[in-house]
This record gives structure tokens, sequence and C-alpha cells, in this order.
């Protein structure tokens, strides 16, 4: 983890968070300076832009919820006016200190950095827009993102916890449109990584280059797609990015404060076998191959692995401090915020299936017909029930146990149980995608996740149109 | 480039809000502070947008658990064009010793090239501040007794499983690189709950200016229409081909937006140029009057904002407009230019936009329906898609016979090309409401003549 002083005078916040605490509530001081650097490149030319956020927030937590407060700027000599709001109604400080700005994750000399991080990511940009328009010259047009994020925290809670650090990832999303006789295709590809060596080696020229050729391979072979089959049909799912199904699925109707709902899907259900299919779903702040998203969580905890089912038994919900106290158990790192604005969530980091021992060549020859997803950009879920749709947005028809033609986009939907129950063959080829997926829980979007999982057939899903 | 002088209203009585935001005065000066130092580093032109909002937000759960959030946060969207380039940075409040941040913006802004997406144009008003009228401020207790009456277990049906009410005040500031400058402060109440139910969970919630503006009975009401709904359980649809249907409000809602931006001047001039020819002849039925009232004195690129008529009884009116492209159609710019974020160009999007009530009650216009749909929830808000420019939703709601409700429906999809949609509004009811989901729409019932279903 890349080092940095603390955002904040540490004893000032020790001292806060142990005022603020008191008989059966918890204190937490939350100290963020959150750094995005942008590049785009597309054919009208190469844009640069910088944002930035920082600020203070101290949530007070009882058993029967938190209080939180904040203030948008990083000043240890402000932080007991959070204190004040410990009663409601009480007002917070109107003005900010003399120079509030350029401190945080970008210490040093702020223009220097930035213009640094500017000129790699240009590179970057510039590199996969070139691959795409180079694969099909005139066919294909690209559009390139590059998002370089260097987030640093500082928690100081009640317990005289103390941790700080800082986090930066890299998100490359590579948009290629092909046209051809009045038809259009797009596809998307995402190359994301953790970062903690030097911005320019990651995630690396070769994945920039495969992940851009990819993008254009994948719109030109999608001019010719055909309307997605429709009904109740197996449907395969390939490995890497569709996870973002699984997030969809079981993912936030196992976050503790949902699961713990009356009438929630997945309530009541800890030691059910839950998966025929014996899966073994895991949820891993520090998930290897770049997909790590945290050292210790926004309440301090360090980052720990939890496997949500274990051989198809439901053996564990993702906590807060917060739900973990209610419920009696060690809290394992899954405290999230959106900014320092917002109380922490339980919310997933790294979601992803282990691997099984099928190879996927021999999951779709095991398919007669069915749907196989490659991509999935976007989706819903009803956070109690499980009910969930999810957006494909690039695919193929499994005839005959083939791989043949490219399809449109569909909607895949159905309930988490369901799915569970109906995954019938797991893949031995685990792949993630990092920080491709950004999630929303009650207002506090975008959080990014990164999944993963093997390729994995479900027997039978509800396939419609766009 | 000197702090233009201020204009101020006459003072109005101190607000009572318990958490204040950053000054207006304060900000702008700071926003007049970064654009000077833009100008020293060599800048060609800039303009800097501030937003300072003060959130006191209540959330309550159906576990009994609770959660509060109170604070003050500052965003400043800098825009800098220098050579053939443009670049924005997006800070939080604007920097005491801007030097640095100017630095950055212009030399980013050389290493760019290529069009940006917007031009830099000055603002062109003088400077002015506008405060809003003051609101005491709802006891925490109120709102939270109000959102704990929401989460009361229901003697059957889905139970709501959390509600909020946030209540925001905010103070922007537009500024550009020639003088002018201008502060408005606006104020919002949100009150939302989500139930579990047939097609996912249903977000629904109310939105005012002023905390008893918020109709927390209409609430109540839509959540026991909705679990009306969901008790039936999931009906399809007995019927292929066009039916009549009536809109809820906050069905309708969504209609209205997307006429908003059906009619905004920039997607007309992009793809639906043959509406230009049809100023001042009808497009739509009697029924449709359609405007765009803003609440904020300007828009984003400091025009004073106005009220737009784009339908009067069905003909159309105009476009909302910013200023490149009301310049390209010859006529006053309508102050419609907004930004999705500080650091974001301006677009044209509607604002408060409604569509005109009408005399009927909805009960009225159920018997006028006869034999139909009677959409009262929605499952996927509706939106116009597609070359054809279809509005498609997915809504619950009741079959209609004969005047009457018999039996509850869908999810089901609805559709119709929005030009013949336009033409098929029979009527609209005396219930109009502001939507939560649609945000800044407001819209009554509507009876429309016939949707295609499925």
């Amino acid at each position: 983890m890349p080092t940095v002083a603390p955002l904040i005078d540490p004893d000032a916040a020790l001292r806060t968070a142990a005022d603020g605490a008191g008989p059966g509530r918890r204190a937490e001081v939350f100290a963020e300076s959150w750094v995005l650097s942008r590049a785009v490149a597309d054919p009208l030319g190469l844009r640069l832009a910088q944002r930035r956020r920082e600020g203070v927030g101290l949530s007070l937590v009882t058993a029967d919820g938190v209080r939180h407060r904040h203030l948008p700027y990083l000043d240890a000599d402000h932080l007991r006016t959070l204190l004040a709001g410990d009663a409601p109604g009480r007002p917070l400080p109107p003005t900010a200190p003399a120079d509030p700005t350029l401190s945080g994750a970008a210490q040093g000399t702020p223009g220097d950095a930035g213009l640094a991080t500017a000129e790699v990511l240009s590179r970057m940009v510039a590199l996969a827009a070139d691959e795409v328009g180079a694969a099909f010259p005139g066919l294909v047009t690209p559009r390139v993102t590059g998002e370089f994020v260097e987030r640093a925290t500082l928690v100081a809670r009640e317990d005289g916890l103390l941790r700080h650090g800082l986090h930066r990832h890299l998100e490359l999303r590579i948009h290629a449109t092909a046209r051809r006789d009045g038809a259009m295709a797009r596809t998307l590809r995402v190359a994301g990584a953790e970062v903690d060596g030097p911005l320019g080696d990651a995630p690396g020229e070769d994945a920039i280059r495969a992940a851009a050729r990819a993008a254009a391979e994948h719109a030109v072979r999608d001019l010719d797609a055909v309307d997605p089959p429709v009904g109740e049909i197996p449907v395969v799912l390939a490995a890497g990015g569709p996870g973002a199904l699984l997030h969809e699925v079981c993912g936030h109707g196992l976050e503790a404060d949902v699961a713990l709902q009356p009438g929630a899907a997945y309530g009541r259900l800890l030691g059910h076998a839950l998966s025929p299919a014996r899966l073994t779903l895991l949820d891993s702040p520090r998930a290897p191959h770049g997909a790590g998203l945290y050292h210790f969580d926004d309440e301090g905890e360090p980052a720990g692995e939890v496997a949500l089912l274990e051989d198809g038994v439901l053996r564990s919900y993702l906590h807060d401090r917060r739900t973990s106290g209610a419920a009696g158990l060690p809290p394992h790192g899954h405290g999230r915020r959106l900014g320092y604005a917002y109380p922490a969530l339980p919310r997933m980091s790294c979601t992803y299936v282990a691997p099984g021992t099928t190879p996927p060549e021999e999951i779709i020859a095991a398919t007669a017909f069915g749907l196989y997803v490659e991509s999935i950009v976007s989706g819903e879920t009803d956070m109690s029930s499980g009910r969930f749709s999810v957006r494909m947005t690039s695919g193929r028809l499994i005839e005959n146990g083939r791989l043949t033609a490219p399809v449109r986009e569909a909607t895949l939907a159905g309930t988490g149980l369901g799915v569970l129950r109906d995954i019938d063959l797991i893949g031995d080829d685990l792949r993630f995608m990092p920080y491709g997926y950004q999630c929303n829980k009650l207002g506090q979007f975008p959080v990014t996740v990164s999944v993963g999982q093997p390729t994995l057939r479900v027997a039978r899903m509800t396939v419609t149109g766009p | 480039m000197n702090p233009p002088a201020l204009t101020t209203p006459p003072a109005a009585p101190e607000s009572s809000g318990t958490t204040a935001s950053v000054g207006a005065e304060e900000l702008l000066h700071g926003c007049r502070a970064l654009l000077d130092a833009v100008a020293a580093e060599g800048g060609d032109a800039a303009d800097v947008q501030c937003v300072s909002t003060s959130v006191r937000a209540v959330q309550a759960f159906a576990d009994g658990a609770h959660a509060g959030r109170q604070g003050v946060t500052v965003t400043t969207g800098l825009r800098v064009r220098a050579g053939e380039g443009a670049a924005t940075l997006l800070l939080g409040a604007p920097p005491a010793s801007p030097g640095d941040v100017a630095r950055l913006a212009v030399a980013l802004a050389r290493r760019s090239h290529g069009e940006g997406d917007r031009p830099l144009a000055p603002i062109g008003v003088g400077a002015a501040v506008h405060p809003a009228v003051p609101e005491p401020e709802a006891p925490f207790e109120v709102s939270r007794r109000f959102l704990a009456e929401l989460l009361t277990p229901p003697e059957a049906g889905p139970v709501a499983l959390g509600a909020e009410h946030v209540h925001t005040r905010s103070w922007t500031v537009v500024a550009d690189g020639v003088g002018s400058a201008v502060a408005y402060e606006q104020a919002g109440h949100h009150a939302w709950h989500w139930l579990e139910g047939l097609g996912g969970h249903m977000v629904d919630g109310l939105a005012a200016s002023r905390f008893d503006e918020l109709r927390w009975d209409a609430l109540a009401a839509r959540a026991r229409e909705f679990r009306a709904v969901h008790l039936a359980g999931p009906r399809p649809l007995d019927h292929d081909g066009a039916l009549p249907v009536l809109l809820h409000p906050d069905v309708a809602a969504h209609l209205v937006r997307s006429l908003g931006f059906l009619l905004c001047a920039g997607n007309v001039l992009s793809g639906m140029r043959p509406l230009l020819e049809r100023v001042g002849r009808r497009i739509a039925s009697p029924a449709v009057t359609l405007a765009d009232d803003p609440v904020s004195p300007v828009d984003a690129e400091g025009t004073p904002a106005r009220r737009q008529v784009l339908l009067e009884r069905g003909v159309l009116k105009g476009f909302l407009t910013g200023r490149a492209n009301a310049s390209e159609l010859g006529v006053t710019p309508s102050g419609a230019a907004r930004r999705s974020a500080p650091d974001q160009p301006a677009v044209e999007s509607p604002s408060h936009i409604s569509l005109a009530a009408g005399e009927d009650s909805r009960d009225a216009l159920r018997a006028r329906l006869g034999d139909g749909i009677e959409a009262v929830g929605v499952v996927q808000p509706g939106r116009i898609r597609g070359r054809r420019g279809t509005f498609t939703t997915v809504v619950l709601g009741w079959r209609v016979r004969d005047g009457r409700r018999t039996e509850a429906l869908g999810p089901v999809r609805v559709s119709l090309g929005v030009f013949e949609l336009l033409r098929s509004i029979q009527a609209t009811a005396d219930d109009p409401a502001h939507s939560y989901l649609a945000a800044g729409a407001r819209s009554p019932s509507i009876l429309l003549s016939h949707m295609r279903t499925g």
C-alpha cells in the first residue's frame, strides 16, 4: 500500500472520536481526500480533467442506527464542531478554513503531480484509441476514457484505533463503434487494476492493446448480430465480467442490513444448502489479479475475505461494524462509504465465484441450445426479495454445443435463489474484471466494485428482448 | 479582471436552517479569485460554477434502525480554454490560494487538443445575489415520525423497507472571466420510501420546495394502490394490440419529462429538424399545454431563466434553448442550459416542466376510459427510445371495463410513437402532482385514446 501522511492531526481525530462515544455509542472520524484524473481520447481529440473532493465526517453509531455529520474540508481545528451535532438541529460552521483545497492524496506539488498523471493517462488512452482505429481502418471508431483515482483516508475510532493510507486504481473504458451499410454496433471493454507501483506500469501495454483489439473485433462481429432467443432457456455466463450477475443476484441480498430486514429473501437461511452444484461465493477486498479494492475498510477494519456460500451452503452475510455488533460477530472489513459525507454501510468489494473443475469448452459442448453471455453492463435488484434484471450487451447463440451467431442486447431476469438453485456447471477458468462495475445502494452511488467468476451454466433463466 | 460589484436584493428574514452553507459572497469572491488566477497564468477563457449544499437527511428502516446525515459539501467546477485545448477541474471549496489550481488547469488545457464539449462564452449578466425564501427547519422528530408512519406494517401486502427525508439548501455561483457573476440559493425537500413488490422493489417519493408542501398522505395513498395490485399477484394482459390507457400522475410525469427533452433545441437541431417547420402549428391534441418554468433566476450560462411554453393547446410554440442553439434558431435563449455537475458542459434540459391540468377528476377519466388500462405505478420508467421516437414504459395497474376497475394487471409494457401519442391525449385530470422519480416534472393524470400493449 503506498504511504501517505495523515490527512488530519491523528491525535485530534482520536480525541474527537473518544469524546463522541458514550454508553452504547461508538464514534468514528473518517477523513478523505479523493482525486480523479481523467483523459478522454476520441475522434474529436484529447481532453483532460481532474476531480477532487475532500472532507471529514463523524459517525455516531448505536444499536438503533447511525448519525453522521460532515464538513467539506480537512482541518483538525474544526473537528470538534462535529460533536455539537450530537443533538439534532445544532448548526455546523458555515465557512471553510484558509486554504482547504490542494492537500490530500496528491501531496507534494499538486500541479506537477497532476501534470505527470495527465501525461501518462494521455499516452494510455491514445494507445488504446490507436489500436481500436488500426484494427479495422475506416470501419471502427474509438472512444477511450482513462481514469486514475487516488483515495487517501484516515479513520480514528473511540477504541483508539487509527488507520490511514492511500489507495490508487486505474480504469480504462474502451468503446468501439463499428458502422457498415447503415448497421451499427457498439462494444465496451474495461481494463482496470489496483495500482501499487508507477501508474505507467498498470495495466501494461500488452493488456491495453489486447483489450482494444477485442473491443474492435467484437464491434465488427456484432454488425451481424441476430435477435436474442427469448423464453426460459439455458444461459452460459462467460468467465470474468458476467460475474456482475452474481453481484446483483446474490450480493445485495447477502449484505447484512438487507438480509436481516423482515421478509428478506436470504433471511434465516444461514446453514441452508442453496446451490446443488456446490458453488462457493466469496467477497474479498484483497482479491488477486489487480481486483483488490482496499486494505482497510471505511471503518478502519482490516480487509477480510468472506465465504458467503461454501460448497453451496450459505455461511455468512456481509457486515459492517454495526451489523456485526448486532449479530455478535467480529467485523470483517466490509463497511464502505461513497465519501466523507456518508455513513458506512455493508457493501460488496470483489465478489467472485471459486473455480470448479469443468473446462469451459465442455460446458458449451454440453449445451444443445442456449445463450452465451459475454458482457453485462448494468442491472438492478430488489435487494429484499432478490428479484433482478440485468442487461446483456454482448453474447452469442449456443447451437448444438457450439458458439454461433452474435446476438443483440437482451435482458436476463429471475430471482437470486432461483439462479443459485439452477447453476449446474462451474468452469475451471476463474477470471476477474477489476474495477469494471459501479454499485448503487441507498443513494450511495457510484461505489466501484470488482467481480470475478469462471464460466457458469444456469440451466434455465428468463431471457427477454432489450 | 476585477471582482464585480454585487447587487443584492432587499434583505430577507434570517433563515432558521440548521446547517448553514458557505456564504454566497464568500463563494463569489473565491470564484473571482480563481478566474483571476487563470487569467494570470495565460488562460484564454474560463468559467466557473460553484455549488455549496447543506444537507440534512433522516433515514428509517423497517427493523427499527435509523441513520442521520447532516453537513455541507462544496463543489467547484472550473473550465479553462488555453491554446487549442480545454480542460476542466472539479474541486471542493474555491481555494484561498488559487495559483496552483490555475496553473494546473491552464497546463492541462494546453496539453489537450481538439474540440471541447462546448465553447466558453461570457455569461452576460451583471453580478447579483438571489437568496431563497427562508423556511423554519422541521424538527428532527417530526420528519422521523412521518417516516415511521410510512414504515408501519400494513394489514396485508408488502411492507416498506426504508424511508428517507432529505432537506437541502444550496448556493450556486456562476461566474466567467469577463467580470460577470451571479449567485442564487435554492431549497428542496425529498422524501421517499421503497417497497418490495411485483417486478422488483418500487421506489416512490415526494418532492417539494418547502416541508409543508410534502404530501405525505398522497405517498401513503400510492403505497396502498401498489399493495392492492401486488396482492392480486402478477397478471398478464388478456389483450393483444392497442387499448385506451389512463396514466396516473407519477406514471405520466416520465412522459412529461421525456417531452421536455424532446423539445430541447439541441435535440431538434441534431435529429428532429422537421419540427422547426412546425412551430405555430398543431402537433398535439388540444388537451396538451406544456411549459417549463425554472425556479432558478439564471441558467448555467447566466442567462435569465424564464417560463417557456412549449405546447399550447396542442400548438408548438417553441423550444428550450441555451445561448448557442438560440443563436442558431434566431430566438432569445430561454435560459434552459444546465450542467449535470459543475465541471460538465451546459446542455439544454427541462427544469420544472409541467403539463397543464384539466377540469375532470381521475374518476371521471376512468369512466371515459371504458375498456382499457389504468396505470398506477411504474416498474420501468418511461422514456423515448429508438429512431422512431417511441415512448415505452412498464407499469402496474388495473384492467378497466365499462369504466370500472375489474382486476389487477401487470407488469405490462405500453408504448406508442411519441407524436402519435401527443395526438392521442384526450384529457388531463385535475390532480397534478410533482414527481419524485421524474425529477422536476409535474403532471396530472392523462387519458390516452390508445397505446400499444405487450
